[in-house]
Parts: structure tokens; sequence; C-alpha cells
């Protein structure tokens, strides 16, 4: 049933860029690009993703973190997430999507602004676990954010 | 039109006849720069006398990055004012130089490269636009951002790189596309950023990519076609290195065979970094070129034990073939990320009494290292601000005494100072042979170094080091953490010293009116009087400065002083939306050394462009020029 919502989906998403305009620029298209919840039509709020086999499990998480460093994520993401030449993965905003589903497409297909694609290279299951280790960095995106500080002078 | 008329027979009236044989060469160049912006074909080496215009990043091959402009004086200087500026359209950190070649300013912004030609005509208005169009993948194998650090002009052409390893020349009077070669491949980890320089009739031009096991090169292109005529890599056997018959290096570790291997374990060398990223000068009288090479790839140097040949060094070479004259490694078997990319000033000091042409080099490792540009010989390396990880420079090996506390591999190295972007990083200096000093843009960080074990996966970072960094005045310290020193190379110390909060990150320029100018990056763009030290003036720009300002005289016969605002650069990346407070060795350790950048900037690419109110003075053109010769 969640598989079927989720392909309707994607069915709607796929016809729904044939009516978009046409983009003025690259740069815009860039920015187009990212994945979108907004879901014409209703009802994507109420819709399931696919989970992570491995959503919660503490010794995936684990192993995951190992295979994020095997894997030279570390290097771009850092190490807990925090950023760098890649984007970060702690706080709430996803150019492509935070749900499970979608970083697992990021891992495996790659991303056009820089992300390189693993398909072939990390086994599905690896890739699974390492959604889990950037889940668990995600825990508390709210309670993330650059403090405030006192103006220059 | 009518202006330029009136221009030029004000010249020629003015002109006593003595200085008109001397300098008719001279005034030819400049004429013709005021022809309402035809492109000059006459040679780089007659055209970056002319002080009215800026042909390349460095303002002339000796890369003094000096103005004999005098209009703008530590007398007026105070009321300097914004004529016109330049939206980029761009983001990321913007690190050119803008080029005026007649009356048209050329401007190459951070990925996707667009390149802008103004009219200084009509106030900066667009004539053209080029967008290269650059494969959006290769910003996923940029280190330190997406940064671009100018163009090169040479017959009419305007020639830069893009990120993803392409030399794009493009006709100035046009902008159509003359010519664009491939030079190398982002699956590889490669970028480019750094700005071309054109010797005679090649252009010579470097990659990116130290922090991804890329190998570096640099390479010599015909300006006419593109076609690549040499390659010298950094690594590898001398047939690949261009060593030959001809290499005379003066101390005798670098004398031997393919030293480029087997000063590395089996095969490293081939992912040894190396990278050719930023400057090249260039001595007509020797018909020598000059360049560094970049940091040894991997960072960890217990992965690669041995020299490390030739990372971290400097190449002499003839630029026609490309055969290598001599080299020197500043840094051998780096442990803390030296990279060896700083410009080289081609000057004529009194070394213990006596005049002679020496290469002057504020090196990233935080000695200043005067050279003989004959033979590579170290004249003096004394250390230009706080250093920990040597003791001194053996003049007599030319080799570093390591402090073994500080030295760093499969442990944990801590207050080892400077820290990894050095003294200073690629922001250049500036000479004025005036005051005879050197303004120098410095960081003032210490750092904690940990190497780790990397793996290699081509096109992804191979670093193997968890870094943090610091303000030398202590963790925590934020209210130092850069400087703009002038520094007398001859007497050996600092002149004066203007502390700032962040890492001076601009390039410099300095003028005959003895004021010199530079960007912070909380966003300030400065006027100091050259001599003293003292700000004369300065103005607040949209975003921090991380671009080099240059000066040059408007068609107008006014002096102008441009510079690029726009944040960002390795110095610059937590104002892109990053959490080193989170996870403090993200960016190789560098946004946890400011992580209150944002509090002060945000991005956004602008040109501002300053002159002083008013006409253009009633004064002899050739007053303006003070020879650079």
């Amino acid at each position: 049933m969640t598989r079927f919502a989720h392909s309707m989906l994607l069915l709607v998403i796929a016809a729904c860029n044939t009516n978009e305009p046409p983009v003025p620029s690259s740069q815009q298209a860039t920015a187009l690009l990212g994945k979108t919840y907004i879901s014409p039509g209703a009802g994507a709020d109420t819709l399931n993703f696919t989970r992570n086999p491995y959503e919660g499990d503490p010794a995936a998480v684990t192993q995951g973190k190992q295979f994020y460093t095997w894997y030279n994520c570390h290097s771009c993401h850092g190490t807990l997430g925090g950023g760098g030449m890649g984007p970060p993965l702690l706080d709430a905003q996803w150019i492509y999507g935070g749900d499970p589903v979608s970083i697992f497409e990021s891992i495996l297909e790659g991303r056009p602004n820089g992300m390189p694609t693993w398909r072939g290279r990390i086994p599905d299951d690896q890739a699974w676990k390492i959604v889990a280790y950037v889940q668990s960095l995600q825990k508390n995106p709210a309670a993330i954010s650059q403090p405030s500080r006192v103006q220059n002078p | 039109m009518a202006t330029t008329r009136t221009r030029t027979l004000r010249l020629i009236a003015a002109v006593p006849l003595i200085t008109l044989l001397a300098g008719c060469q001279q005034d030819r160049v400049r004429l013709e720069a005021r022809k309402g912006g035809a492109p000059s074909n006459a040679p780089l080496t007659e055209l970056q006398q002319d002080d009215g215009q800026w042909v390349m990043a460095a303002k002339n091959y000796a890369s003094t990055r000096f103005s004999g402009l005098t209009q703008i004086d530590t007398s007026n200087v105070q009321s300097l004012a914004l004529a016109w500026s330049f939206s980029t359209g761009q983001l990321r950190g913007h690190e050119a130089a803008p080029l005026v070649i007649g009356s048209t300013m050329y401007v190459t912004t951070p990925f996707p490269n667009v390149l802008y030609a103004l009219d200084l005509e009509k106030n900066g208005a667009l004539k053209w636009k080029f967008e290269p169009e650059v494969d959006r993948a290769a910003q996923g194998v940029a280190c330190c951002d997406v940064v671009n650090r100018g163009a090169a002009y040479a017959d009419g052409k305007v020639i830069f790189s893009t990120l993803d390893n392409h030399v794009v020349a493009v006709d100035a009077e046009s902008g159509e596309q003359v010519w664009r070669t491939k030079l190398g491949s982002i699956h590889r980890g490669e970028t480019m950023t750094a700005a071309p320089l054109v010797v005679k009739d090649k252009v010579l031009v470097g990659n990116s990519g130290g922090e991804l096991g890329v190998r570096g090169w640099l390479k010599a292109l015909s300006v006419s076609t593109g076609e690549v005529v040499w390659t010298a890599y950094s690594t590898g056997p001398d047939s690949d290195v261009l060593i030959g018959p001809n290499f005379k290096p003066f101390y005798p570790q670098y004398q031997g065979k393919d030293l480029g291997v087997s000063t590395w374990p089996p095969d490293q060398w081939q992912i040894g970094g190396g990278t050719a990223w930023a400057w090249i000068s260039y001595d007509p009288e020797l018909d020598l070129i000059f360049y560094g090479t970049g940091n040894a790839g991997v960072w960890n140097p217990a992965l690669r034990p041995g020299d490390n040949l030739w990372s971290a060094a400097i190449f002499a070479r003839d630029p026609d073939d490309g055969q290598a004259r001599w080299a020197y490694q500043f840094t051998p078997h780096d442990e803390h990320d030296y990279d060896a990319v700083m410009e080289n000033l081609i000057l004529e000091l009194p070394i213990n009494g006596q005049n002679r042409k020496v290469l002057l080099r504020p090196e990233r490792n935080g000695f200043m290292y005067i050279m003989d540009p004959t033979n590579g010989q170290v004249l003096s390396a004394e250390p230009y601000g706080p250093i920990t990880w040597a003791e001194r420079i053996d003049l007599k090996t030319g080799r570093p005494v390591l402090v073994q506390d500080k030295r760093t591999g499969n442990r944990l190295a801590t207050n080892v100072c400077p820290a990894s972007p050095g003294m200073k990083d690629w922001p250049p200096s500036a000479w004025s042979p005036r005051t005879r000093l050197l303004y120098i843009p410095m960081n003032h960080l210490c750092m904690d170094y940990r190497g780790v074990e990397a793996n290699y996966i081509a096109g992804t970072p191979y670093v193997g080091a968890e870094v943090e960094m610091y303000s030398a005045e202590g963790r925590g310290n934020t209210e130092w953490r850069g400087s703009f020193t002038a520094w007398d190379p001859v007497s050996q110390r600092q002149a004066w010293q203007i502390k700032e909060k962040f890492p001076v990150w601009s390039g410099a320029v300095v003028t005959a009116g003895d004021v010199v100018f530079y960007g912070t990056l909380d966003r300030w763009f400065k006027a100091v009087n050259a001599r003293t030290g003292d700000v004369l003036w300065q103005y607040q720009l949209g975003s921090g400065v991380t671009g080099q300002p240059v000066t040059y005289l408007g068609p107008d016969g006014k002096q102008y002083v441009a510079v690029l605002s726009g944040v960002g650069g390795w110095a610059g990346i937590s104002a892109l939306g990053v959490y080193p407070e989170q996870d403090p060795t993200i960016g190789l350790g560098f946004p946890i050394a400011v992580p209150d950048l944002p509090d002060y900037t945000a991005q956004g690419g602008m040109l501002y462009v300053f002159t002083l109110p008013g006409p253009a003075p009633q004064q002899q053109p050739q007053q303006q020029r003070v020879s650079v010769r």
C-alpha cells in the first residue's frame, strides 16, 4: 500500500513536470531541481515514505558511521554532518529531500551539483546503514541553529 | 571620443621633449589603450608598464602589485567615494582581480565562471557577458569553495580557467569564444581555480585539488590556438617533471634521477598533490618563470614517508619548453599542509651591502625567503610571524630544523603555528619600491592536527587529518585572527602591523601615492598609509572581501580603485551555511577558527569601484606614471 502510494506520488510529480513553465536561467533551474514536498492535488502530507530497514537500529548506526568514513562521506559532509565541501546533514534543510528514501537515492544516484553516484560501489545494504547514521545526525534538527551573537559594534 | 581627443592633444603638448623620446614606447601603448576600448596587441612587457591599465592579476611579471598612479594619495584618500558598482549575480567566494584593458574591465566570477566585460566609458555599463557552460558536478570536488582568481590577457584575448578544468580564450572585443581546451578531469578530483599567466606566446596555468589526491601539473598552451605545448608534472619521473640536462639546483639533495618517484612510497607520487594552483612570476632578463607547488597528498604524512618531491616546492623553468632550471623544496615531507604556492616577487635588494636581483617569497610555512633567482639558493629565511613547527631554516642545507613535538603523522600535535592556511595563504602581497616594504595579508592562527587513516577514492577528498584551528593568541580569542603587515625584507623586521579580527583573505595593492589597499572578511575595504600603517579611509562593502584590489586610470583621466567583495574561499566557508560548532573538524579545520563570521557577513558578489570626487586633476599625464622599472 505504501509502495503504491509512493509510486502514485512519483507519477503526480512526473505529470506536473510537463506543465512547468520554462525556466529563465540555469541558476534558477539548479534551484528548481531540488526535491520538493509541495504536492499539487493534496494528500502528500499523509503519505508514508518507505522506511529505512535499519532505522533506529543502534548496531546499524555504528556500522553506518564506519562506512560513512570509509567511503569518504565525512570529508565533504563532516564527521557529524556539519558540512564543508558538501552541504550539512544535521539541519532541517535538504536540497534533495531528507526522508530515508531520498537520502538513499542521493547516495546511489548522486546529485547534479557534485554529489557523486555510488551505484555499483556501495552495496544497498551498506548504503541503508549510512542512511541510518545520517538519520541519527538529524534527530533534533530544531535544536540545531547558529546562535546569535553580539553584532559588530 | 571628445574626451579622448582632448586628452591626446594635452598629452602631446605637455610632454617635455626629453621624456617624449625616452617614453615614446610607453606613450604609444597608453594612447592605444585610451582609444575607445580597442584591445591592444602590444606585448605584455609593454602593457604592464602602463599604470593606466591592469593587464594581469599581479600587475606585472615581477608580481609587485605596485601602481605608479598618484592622484589618490595620503592627503586626499579620505574623500574616496563610490563611483559605481556591479553585481556579479554569484554567491560564492570572489577571489579574482579585475583586469583593465583599454577602456574595458574584465571580471571573472566563481563557479559558474561568468566573464563580464564592463565599459569604463560608461560607468561600468555591461558590454557583454560570457557564460562558459561549466559542469555543475565540478562543485563537488572543489576543496575550498568554488573560487576563481582571475583572468589573463594577451593579443586581444581574455583567457581564464573554469572549475571543470577548461581554459577558455574569449575575444576581448566581441565576447566570442576563440578557443577552449580541456586540461583535467573532475573524476580524478581535479579543478582549476588559478589565474593563468601569459608569457610570450604561451598561456601558463596549473591545476588544483591537493586535498583530493590530484597529481599536480603546470601546462603551457598556445595563446593563438589553445593547444597544449608542454606539461610539467610536480611528481613522478624526470621525464614527466621536465628535469633534464639544464637542471642545475643549488642544493645537492635535488640532484639525482627521478627524485619525484624515489622520495615517495611506491606509486604514491601518482596521487601525491603538488598542484600548482596559484601564482606564477616571470623574469624576462633570465627568461625564467617561477611558480610553487602545493601540499603533498595525502595530508597525513605517516602515509608517505620521504621528502615527497616536488611537492611544497618552487620551480624555475624555461617558458619555451618547460624544462626546469632549478628547484627548491620549502617544506620537505609536508606535515602541516604548507602548500608552497605563494607569489614570487622579483626585486633588487641590497643583500649584505650589495644590490642584487632576488626572489622574495613570503612563504606559507611562516618564513620569509630571499632567494637567488638564478639557482635557488636561499640567502635568508626569517620568520615573519609566530612559528612553532620549525626552529629555523638551515641555510647550508636549505632544510627546516624541525620541532619534534610539532610533527604530525599518526598522532596529535597541538599548538602548531602557523596553522594549515599558513602565515599567509594565496592572497598576494604588494611591494612598493618607494617605501621598500612588502605589504602582506596574513593569518594569525595556530592549530591542533591529528593524522588519521585515509582512503583514496578517486574524485573524493584524500586528507587523513583532523584539524582544529584557533587564534595564535589562544583558543576562544576572537579579536586577533589575522594581520596586515608591512615587512622590511632587508632589515628583516616588521615596519608596522594592523591586527584584524579575521584572517586577511584579500590581496593587496600599493600605489605611488603611498596608499595601500586591502579588504577584510568582516567586509571593510581599507586604505592605509603605506609608511605608517595608519588607516586613512575605510568603506563597508556588502560582503566580506576575498578578492584582489586593483587601480587604474579611467578614460576620463581619473584614478580608480576596484575590488570584488563576496565572502567565501577556505577562510569564508563558515559563512556558507555550515556548522563548525557542532562538528569542529569540518572545512579542514578552518571554520571552527571563525565560527562568528556569519554574524558579520553574508554571501553575495559585488564589484565596487572608487574614485575621488570632482574632475580629473589638471596635471601632466606623464606625472601620473612613476616608472616601475
